[in-house]
């Protein structure tokens, strides 16, 4: 087994362990469905202003006219969070987006050639795999600044690989089959055959892949905005929220409490999620899962 | 046997090869001009282009590459275009801070994994079982670093049992050293704990079903027993994979948990370089680092080979 199949098999393989797949499922998806009505209401209501500093109200404490109190400038926390969600799933959309949109070609073609192009593509991508998501935005924010940018790119470059091996991997068991042969023979070009005899039939790999890297990519951007390299104040973001945090740490806790949380709440959301389908939607899954003991 | 070590030792060398380009490629293409970083914008044309021909920046990329790339071969990294101090040393000094850091927090991490991913699978599909499933995945999900922060407003600020952060040298107390990595590799520890549980629990719940286990049963072993006895043997190869592979991953949180606790490791120094624009030393840290990745990957991938005798030519 090569070491990037290895490390795949951690993130996609490890069993949704005890807990029952359908209540994984269910848990993760309104985890996932909280975030996205957040953000989207964001875009209408917040209960203040979350950029509007107001030192009169600085570091003031939960209460009715602020739920969870405000920051040392001020702002509302709860308003701060509530936008700061569309930066987490915005990154995360676009991160994936681009891992999906360059990785399953470069997989597809690496299955249907075979050969030494195949060798190169999954030799390069062991070598951008030595990148983890950090490593990569670290090296594009010093040539190219941090900011929401940098962090999307360098954590969408950094799946890449695995998008391509699994699609590689799923694809060649499914171009062994007959329909797929069959098309062949009816003279179907490899790309047309490809897209529609192999894609459906590997689409549910992809989409759980996509999942578990979502969940990733939301620690990888919040780690980034911590460090300073990702995005850039004023706007709003989980991991920024952190960084400021800290340095209040003595006086109000509670600062720097609920933006982890959330980054946690999130994270869980995607991982449950993508768990939860695995198993709905991979039979080999389910059975394995009901083994004997 | 030889054969494959010499096939894996050139994949690693030609990976670091690609990987040195690559990285290189990013930084020199760039608009930014080291020379009038240093400079400022005040400069004129004429000390500026004589300060690019000092630091051979006239000459064409692939020549600057070669210098650059050869001169880590001979362990010499350049001299910083800010601080004007030789980058090497700095990083081997910011390596004994980021190093320890990391293997402590894989040592903890093994310490939270194995006995709590042998208990999972010993109490398979029992309430333990889906106890310590909950915790992992709770685990996965929470960033190292508020970890890291969420320690220090306890242990530091509350219970004052810890430095808040900050570095005594190793010469200086040991002792001191080791207790302002203690935090630091805790943070890492709970993370990497949770995914290497799930990892040991999923191999020895596979090992269960393995013939010999059944006839350690037949011995009259208990189930606990036998998984202990015979079940983590058989585990551990993949666990030394898998602890190899992530150690990767560790480093690279390190790097970020370095800067929630102010050690003065690679991670620091790297995100000190980038708000100078020292390009040249974030080129040495960022290739130092993959190296590592790099031949951390090279070493599992023999290293399984020998320690698993099923793997080994039999001829």
């Amino acid at each position: 087994m090569s070491d990037v199949a290895i490390v795949e098999q951690i993130e996609s393989e490890a069993p949704s362990a005890g807990l029952p797949s359908r209540r994984t499922l269910l848990l993760g998806a309104l985890l996932v469905l909280l975030i996205i009505v957040v953000a989207l209401v964001s875009f209408v209501w917040t209960p203040h202003d979350p950029t509007l500093v107001s030192l009169q109200d600085r570091l003031a404490g939960p209460g009715s006219s602020f739920l969870l109190g405000t920051d040392q400038y001020g702002r509302d926390l709860v308003s701060q969070m509530m936008v700061g969600s569309r930066t987490t799933l915005f990154v995360g959309i676009i991160a994936v987006a681009i891992a999906i949109c360059v990785g399953v070609p470069l997989g597809a073609v690496a299955a249907v050639r075979r050969g030494w192009l195949d060798e190169v593509i999954m030799r390069l991508a062991d070598v951008v795999f030595a990148f983890p998501a950090v490593l990569m935005a670290i090296l594009l924010a010093a040539g190219f600044g941090g900011g929401t940018v940098t962090a999307m790119t360098a954590i969408g470059i950094s799946y890449v690989p695995v998008f391509a091996r699994v699609t590689r991997g799923a694809s060649l068991q499914i171009l062994e089959r007959e329909f797929v042969l069959a098309a062949r023979a009816y003279a179907v070009g490899p790309v047309k055959n490809f897209v529609r005899h192999v894609l459906p039939n590997i689409s549910h790999v992809l989409i759980v892949q996509g999942t578990i890297a979502f969940a990733l990519a939301i620690l990888a951007e919040a780690a980034l905005s911590y460090l300073g390299l990702g995005t850039q104040p004023p706007t709003p973001s989980w991991g920024r929220m952190l960084r400021e945090a800290q340095t209040y740490i003595s006086l109000a806790p509670r600062l720097a409490i609920w933006p982890g949380l959330a980054i946690a709440v999130s994270v869980l959301g995607f991982s449950l999620l993508g768990d939860g389908l695995r198993d709905a939607l991979d039979p080999k899954f389910a059975e394995r899962g009901k083994g004997p003991r | 046997m030889a054969l494959y070590v010499l096939r894996r030792l050139a994949i690693f060398v030609v990976s670091l090869f690609i990987a040195s380009i690559f990285v290189f490629l990013v930084l020199s293409v760039l608009p930014g001009d080291p020379a009038q970083v240093i400079l400022g914008l005040q400069a004129t044309p004429e000390s500026l282009s004589q300060l690019r021909r000092e630091l051979g920046l006239d000459a064409p990329l692939w020549s600057q590459y070669l210098r650059w790339a050869g001169g880590m071969v001979r362990g010499d990294f350049g001299t910083s275009y800010i601080s004007r101090v030789p980058i090497g040393p700095e990083i081997t000094q910011r390596l004994l801070v980021t190093i320890p850091l990391a293997l402590l927090g894989m040592t903890f991490a093994l310490l939270i994994a194995v006995p709590a991913g042998v208990l999972a699978a010993s109490r398979h599909r029992t309430k333990v079982d889906t106890f310590i499933s909950a915790f992992t995945q709770t685990g996965i999900a929470i960033p190292a670093f508020w970890a890291g922060i969420m320690l220090i407003a306890l242990f530091s600020v509350k219970l004052g049992w810890f430095p808040a952060g900050g570095f005594t040298s190793w010469q200086d107390a040991p002792l001191s050293a080791i207790r302002s990595l203690l935090l630091p590799a805790v943070s890492l520890a709970l993370v990497q704990g949770a995914i290497l549980t799930r990892y040991v629990r999923s191999t020895v719940v596979e090992i269960t079903r393995e013939d010999f286990i059944r006839t350690a049963r037949a011995k009259g072993l208990t189930r606990s027993a036998a998984l202990w006895r015979h079940g983590l043997r058989n585990a551990s190869i993949p666990l030394v994979t898998v602890a190899g592979l992530q150690f990767a991953y560790l480093l690279v949180g390190a790097v970020v948990i370095e800067n929630v606790f102010f050690l003065p490791g690679l991670g620091r120094m790297v995100l000190q370089a980038i708000g100078n624009r020292d390009l040249l030393a974030v080129q040495g840290i960022v290739i130092v680092l993959t190296g590592i990745v790099l031949a951390v990957n090279f070493l599992v991938d023999i290293s399984y080979r020998f320690l698993d005798p099923r793997l080994r030519p039999s001829g």
